[in-house]
C-alpha cells in the first residue's frame, strides 16, 4: 500500500473540470514532481491534498487513512508557498515555533525544536529578524523550515522558488533536496520548471488540462516520452513527421530522404504518418557515420553557454543539432554551409498521440 | 520656469494654509478674551469647571469606546470571511458601507425610535441602540479601514499557512490576522472615535447626555466658552491623528514584506 494515494481524484469549478478523475500513489520517502503549464491542474491537486480546495469527486489517503473530509488543520501536512506565507508580525524563531505552540508542546521542546530547524536551514543567527529583514531566499528557508518543525507526515510545496532569482533557485532547490532526503519525508512538489523536477525528484507526474500525460522517473520523462506534449514540454525537441514506408523494418520516408526507426509496425500502417522526436543533443554533425543521415543546410548558429545550436533546414523543416562548446574541436559548420546530421534509430521516439 | 512653478506653488500652500489657520487662530484669540481687556484662559478655566463637560466627555468617549468594540468584533471577521470565501461579496458589502453617506442620520434616528418604541422590542431607553446607531454611521470609516488592511495583506496565503500548522479559526484571526492589519483597525478606531465624539442628531433624539448635544447647547447660550471648547476639541482631534501617524509608522516597519535579493 502506497502512503499517499488518490483515488478518481476530481475538481470542478462550474462546468470547467479542473482535475480529471486523477488516480495516484506515492510512496513513503519519495520526492514527486507535479509538473506542468499554468492551468494544468497542478496546484489544484495540490491543494485538494493540502485540504484548501473540496474535491468534487474521489478520495485521498495518507498513511491507509481516508483524509478526504478532514480538515487542513488536522491533516498534519507541511506547506511551502510561492509568497514563502511568512507572518510578518513573528520573528525566524516565533515563525518556526508557531505550529509547536499550536501543539502545545513545552516552552524547552518549542526552544529545542527551533532551534533544531534553524540548524537544519542554517540560519541560527536570524532567530530574531523579521521577515521583512531577510532576503526572499532566507524567507523561504524559514518557510521549509516552520513547515517541517511540526513534522508533518507531508511536505507540499507549491513553486517555492518561482519568486527567487535563478542562482539562489539553484541552491535552495538542493538544500531541500537535501533536507528532504535527510528527514526522509514524503514530499510533493509543484512547479512548473522542468529543469526543477528533473534534477530533484525521484519521479515525475506531468498534467496537462487536468490529466496526467506521464508518470515516470525523470530520465524515463526525458528519454522516452509517451506523448508529443510531454516530450515538447521536457527538453529541446525536433518533431518530424514522416511516412511509413516499410513498418516492418521501421524504415520512414522524409520528404525526398529515409530514414529508420528501431520500432517495427503492422504492414497495414504502410504509408501512413509517423510522428519520431529527436533530442537535439542525440544529433550529430561529424564523427563516425550513423546509420541514419539526412542532408541539410545550417541555418542557424547559436551559442548557449555550455553548447552550440545548429539549425539545419533538412526538406524544409528546421531542425536543432547540439554541438559541445570545446574549443579544440574546431571547424564547426558555418552559416549556409551543406551539413549531413547523423543519428542511430534509437534516438527515435515514436510518439502516441 | 521652474523658479516661477516652485513660486506658485509657495503661494498655493501659503493661501491653503491661512484658509485652515487663520480661522482657528482666530477662534483661539476669541477664546482668551473671555475677561474684558484682557487675553487669559478663562473660558478654558469655565469650561474645565463645568461638570457638565466631564460627565458628557466620559459619556461619548464610553459609547465611541463601545461602539469601536462592537464594530471590530463585527466587522473583522466578516470583512475577512468575504475576502476568504465570498470575495463576490465585497461590492455589496461595499455598497451597504456607503449607505449611512447617503441616508441622513435624522432619517436614521427617526427610523431607530420608530422601530424600537413599541412592543414587541423596546429599545429606545437602552444604550445598545444608540450604540448600535453609532455602528451604522461609523460604518463607512471602519468598514473602508478593514478593507484597506486585509487588502494589504496576503490575508489566503498568511490563513492557508496557519490553518496547515494547525490553527484553528479564532487563533487565525487573533494571532495572524488582527495583528498584521492592526494600523488598519487603528486607523478606522480613532475616525470612529472622532465622529462619535461630535455626533449630535442621535445622541439628541435619543434623549443621551452625549458630548456632542453638550456642545451645542453651550453654543446657543454663551459667547466664549463655545470657542473654547472647539480649540479643545482641535487639540483632541490632533492628538488622535498624532497616535494614529505613531502606530502606523512602527506598523509599516513590521510588515514590509522582503522581496528577492
Amino acid at each position: 500500500m502506497a502512503f499517499i494515494e488518490l483515488h478518481n481524484l476530481t475538481k470542478q469549478f462550474g462546468p470547467t473540470t479542473v482535475v480529471s478523475p486523477l488516480n495516484l500513489a506515492v510512496e513513503r520517502g519519495e520526492f514527486l514532481s507535479v509538473l506542468g503549464p499554468s492551468g494544468c491542474g497542478k496546484t489544484t491537486t495540490l491543494r485538494m491534498i493540502a485540504g484548501f480546495e473540496a474535491p468534487s469527486g474521489g478520495s485521498i489517503k495518507i498513511d491507509g487513512n481516508d483524509i478526504t473530509q478532514t480538515p487542513p488543520s488536522k491533516r498534519k501536512i507541511g506547506i511551502v508557498f510561492q509568497s514563502y506565507a511568512l507572518f510578518p508580525n513573528m520573528s525566524v524563531a516565533q515563525n518556526i515555533g508557531y505550529g509547536l505552540r499550536i501543539g502545545k508542546l513545552s516552552k524547552q521542546a518549542i526552544e529545542q525544536r527551533v532551534n533544531e530547524m534553524l540548524a537544519i536551514i542554517h540560519m541560527q543567527e536570524f532567530a530574531n529578524r523579521y521577515p521583512h529583514q531577510l532576503s526572499g531566499g532566507q524567507q523561504q528557508r524559514v518557510a521549509l523550515a516552520r513547515a517541517l518543525a511540526i513534522r508533518p507526515q507531508v511536505l507540499l510545496l507549491d513553486e517555492p522558488l518561482s519568486a527567487l532569482d535563478a542562482k539562489i533557485r539553484v541552491s535552495l532547490r538542493q538544500d531541500i533536496r537535501a533536507i528532504q532526503r535527510e528527514l526522509g519525508i514524503t514530499a510533493i512538489y509543484v512547479t512548473h520548471d522542468q529543469e526543477e523536477a528533473l534534477s530533484l525528484s525521484d519521479r515525475v507526474l506531468i498534467m496537462q488540462k487536468g490529466e496526467v500525460e506521464q508518470l515516470g522517473t525523470p530520465a524515463e520523462i526525458y528519454n522516452n516520452p509517451k506523448t508529443s506534449f510531454v516530450a515538447h514540454f521536457v527538453g529541446t525537441l525536433n518533431t518530424l513527421e514522416a511516412s511509413l514506408h516499410d513498418p516492418k523494418q521501421g524504415i520512414l520516408h522524409f520528404g525526398k530522404q529515409q530514414f529508420s526507426v528501431s520500432d517495427s509496425f503492422d504492414s497495414s500502417l504502410q504509408g501512413s504518418k509517423v510522428r519520431v522526436a529527436l533530442r537535439p543533443e542525440r544529433l550529430s554533425l561529424e564523427g563516425v557515420a550513423a546509420q541514419n543521415q539526412l542532408h541539410g543546410v545550417v541555418k542557424e548558429q547559436m551559442l548557449l553557454g555550455p553548447i552550440v545550436r545548429f539549425h539545419v533546414e533538412i526538406e524544409q523543416q528546421l531542425l536543432f543539432v547540439d554541438v559541445f562548446n570545446d574549443t579544440h574541436v574546431g571547424n564547426l559548420p558555418n552559416r549556409g554551409e551543406a551539413v549531413v546530421v547523423n543519428f542511430a534509430p534509437h534516438d527515435c521516439l515514436v510518439l502516441e498521440h | 520656469m521652474k523658479k516661477r512653478s516652485s513660486l506658485v506653488a509657495w503661494l498655493f500652500i501659503i493661501v491653503g494654509t491661512s484658509y485652515f489657520l487663520l480661522p482657528l487662530i482666530a477662534t483661539f484669540l476669541f477664546s482668551l478674551r473671555a475677561k474684558k481687556d484682557t487675553l487669559g484662559f478663562t473660558a478654558y478655566q469655565r469650561v474645565f469647571a463645568d461638570s457638565s463637560f466631564y460627565e458628557t466627555f466620559l459619556f461619548s468617549a464610553l459609547m465611541a469606546l463601545l461602539t469601536i468594540i462592537a464594530s471590530l468584533l463585527l466587522l473583522v471577521p466578516t470583512v475577512y470571511w468575504a475576502y476568504l470565501r465570498h470575495p463576490r461579496l465585497h461590492r455589496l458589502i461595499e455598497l451597504v458601507s456607503l449607505m449611512p453617506f447617503v441616508i441622513p442620520p435624522i432619517v436614521l434616528v427617526f427610523g431607530l425610535i420608530k422601530s424600537y418604541s413599541r412592543s414587541p422590542v423596546i429599545l429606545v431607553q437602552n444604550r445598545g441602540l444608540l450604540i448600535a446607531g453609532y455602528m451604522v454611521l461609523t460604518l463607512p470609516y471602519m468598514y473602508r479601514a478593514i478593507d484597506a488592511g486585509l487588502r494589504a495583506t496576503n490575508v489566503k496565503t498568511l490563513t492557508e499557512a496557519a490553518q496547515s500548522l494547525g490553527a484553528g479559526w479564532p487563533r487565525i484571526i487573533w494571532q495572524v490576522i488582527v495583528p498584521n492589519v492592526r494600523g488598519a483597525l487603528v486607523n478606522g478606531a480613532f475616525l470612529t472615535f472622532a465622529t462619535v465624539l461630535g455626533e449630535l442628531t442621535l445622541a439628541q433624539y435619543l434623549a443621551w447626555p452625549a458630548f456632542g448635544p453638550y456642545l451645542a447647547r453651550i453654543s446657543q447660550n454663551k459667547a466664549y466658552e463655545p470657542a473654547a471648547l472647539t480649540i479643545i476639541s482641535f487639540a483632541l482631534t490632533w492628538v488622535i491623528f498624532g497616535v494614529v501617524l505613531l502606530v502606523n509608522s512602527k506598523d509599516q516597519q513590521q510588515t514590509q514584506f522582503g522581496g528577492t535579493h
